[in-house]
């Protein structure tokens, strides 16, 4: 199966040819853009990001991790401090939040590399330096016997440049 | 403003040959490292008898400046976060270089509490590292809330800066040879602004703004928390904790128009981005923190006054009349009167006069910290027991020796990495289409 890199420098084009391509049952295996684009980012992966359960796992072990050294190194060493309980709940909030918000905050970051497949080689044949600037892309995969109507679609739509990428 | 331009102005900044007056103001950065670094060793060698503390002012410069740097890291978590979750776009063009600013102030207030350390080689005791021996750190105590909450707002702010980096170091990678494009393809990871990355990206970015928000508060209000839960007269309030939290925006955005006004006037390109409007928004946003402080002053006096607790309010006419009235009136004067400037227009949309006021605030909030932090320690229950601070030579010199520290990160930031923020500007430029061609 070939792959086909197309570069286009308008947004309404390139979803134009993202939809006749979906359409005529071409598998799009990427979309580059130097700007988010939501429309087609949801289109292609239709379920939310599951880095919101990262995010909360995340959370919940910070709150769990000082929840455990404020309360059991309390215990450990009982010791009387200006006549407050061995454990003084409202001290211990102020350190559980920040755990909270620390741990929260990595796991977040481990879960956007981890999702977004990061780090990773950058300079794969399937990417144009031009994606960071102001072009868009799409990399299509093309069946041997339908090069023909996926290179119209994509000219069609004005693509200013079709590679072949092996 | 096309895609094209963005990128080819971030990259003019980047990567663009430095000049000597950079190189020179570097040098002038250094040799006051240089020169906080030899009183720091001096003071090591000779112990803290060489600092102005005493009993009862055991609390001076550093802990003063501890909270000024501290206060001034907030104001950039507000653009980069609070004003993200706003959907305030204006803050898209000066975000970045608010939030390097907010890692390098933080990584300077950081050093404060190990200056202060009788000895500085023990600070790993305030973490909980001895498991084997199980002598524990005292979770009760403000200063351990300070640890946490601090180092917390480091890692957090330095994840959130490089995170929303990512997509622009790449760019500079894209475009840029030698090096330096080593250097930024080790950074930027192998982005490439794919679907599944911007997908993921898009919400945890949020997320981000979302848990850095409530920790921007948090932060300063446990700075506060150092004082207001001791019993010294000035200091055991509850009005403490949102009255520091606005005095840390306030000074906070004094920097960042303090930064952003030489900056637009070296790169005179960048005035394209960093607008009058901009500024004066920064200035609506100083305008509206200094009404909040200068509230908080007064309420604070009558607190004092209507407690009826005589010793309160010996503390406050002392603040005000006392020893200390210079400092005091320094703070009022740049704090809550000429801020008010910005209620005209004109004085909003003026450089020199946001650049001076700006500049007076910071002198002002470095001040106020002085302030509550030695006035009160100085003048608490047993006239027996009072006593006057006046800072060293050894603590001024470390106090320069800060500034140097965060303009050397800061100028080094603003060669080395992008700071415009290039993938969030070209979000609020029209896309690029077909049809917005044809009829232009």
């Amino acid at each position: 199966m070939k792959r086909f890199l197309a570069i286009f420098p308008y947004l309404d084009d390139i979803q134009e040819a993202y939809h006749s391509l979906k359409e005529q049952g071409f598998k799009i295996e990427r979309f580059f853009s130097p700007v988010p684009v939501p429309e087609i980012e949801d289109d292609l992966i239709p379920k939310p990001s599951p880095i919101r359960w990262i995010v909360l796992f995340g959370s919940l072990t910070g709150i769990s991790l000082a929840l455990l050294l404020t309360i059991g190194t309390s215990v450990a060493w009982p010791l009387v401090v200006g006549g407050k309980p061995i454990i003084s709940v409202p001290p211990f909030v102020v350190i559980t939040f920040e755990l909270m918000v620390l741990i929260g905050s990595i796991a977040n970051l481990l879960g956007l590399f981890g999702l977004s497949r990061l780090p990773k080689r950058v300079n794969e044949p399937a990417y144009d330096p031009r994606f960071s600037d102001d072009r868009f892309g799409l990399l299509v995969q093309v069946p041997p016997d339908r090069e023909l109507v996926a290179r119209e679609i994509l000219e069609t739509s004005h693509a200013e440049e079709i590679h072949e990428v092996a | 403003m096309t895609y094209r331009k963005i990128t080819q102005d971030a990259l003019r900044l980047l990567l663009s040959r430095p000049g000597w007056k950079y190189f020179a103001l570097q040098g002038f950065n250094l040799l006051l490292i240089g020169l906080g670094v030899t009183a720091f060793a001096y003071q090591v060698h000779h112990g803290m008898g060489v600092t102005g503390l005493n009993n009862p002012v055991g609390w001076g410069t550093y802990i003063t400046t501890f909270v000024f740097w501290v206060g001034i890291a907030h104001s950039g978590t507000l653009i980069s976060a609070i004003l993200y979750l706003f959907r305030s776009r204006w803050r898209n063009s000066i975000y970045r270089i608010a939030e390097a600013m907010t890692v390098f102030a933080v990584m300077t207030a950081g050093l404060f509490p190990i200056i202060h350390l009788g000895r500085p080689w023990k600070f790993y005791w305030l973490l909980p590292f001895d498991y084997f021996r199980k002598v524990w750190i005292n979770f009760r105590s403000p200063l351990i809330w300070d640890v946490f909450a601090v180092l917390t707002y480091l890692t957090v702010s330095m994840i959130f800066f490089y995170v929303g980096m990512l997509p622009d170091l790449a760019t500079a990678r894209d475009h840029s040879t030698g090096w330096r494009k080593k250097l930024y393809t080790l950074l930027s990871l192998g982005w490439q602004g794919n679907h599944r990355e911007w997908k993921h990206y898009r919400l945890s970015y949020l997320y981000f703004a979302a848990f850095a928000t409530p920790l921007v508060i948090s932060v300063h209000s446990v700075v506060s928390w150092d004082f207001a839960m001791s019993i010294v007269p000035g200091w055991h309030s509850t009005i403490f904790a949102p009255y520091f939290v606005a005095g840390a925006i306030f000074s906070g955005v004094a920097m960042v128009i303090t930064l952003l006004i030489p900056i637009r006037k070296i790169f005179p390109y960048l005035q394209d981005y960093f607008t009058i409007d901009v500024l004066e928004n920064l200035a609506k946003m100083l305008l509206l923190t200094g009404a909040i402080v200068a509230y908080a002053y007064v309420v604070e006096y009558f607190l004092a006054w209507y407690s009826g607790n005589e010793i309160e309010w010996a503390a406050f006419k002392f603040r005000a009349l006392g020893t200390y009235t210079i400092p005091f009136w320094i703070m009022i004067f740049c704090n809550a009167v000429f801020p008010l400037i910005f209620f005209f227009k004109k004085a909003r949309r003026s450089i020199p006069v946001l650049f001076v006021v700006s500049l007076l605030v910071n002198v002002g909030m470095w001040f106020e910290r002085f302030n509550i932090i030695v006035t009160s320690l100085s003048h608490d229950y047993i006239p027996a027991a009072w006593g006057i601070y006046k800072p060293s030579p050894i603590e001024l010199s470390i106090l320069a020796g800060s500034f140097g520290w965060f303009f050397f990160w800061f100028l080094l930031f603003l060669r080395l990495l992008p700071a415009l923020p290039i993938s969030e500007l070209k979000e609020i430029q029209p896309v690029p289409t077909r049809k917005q061609e044809v009829t232009a």
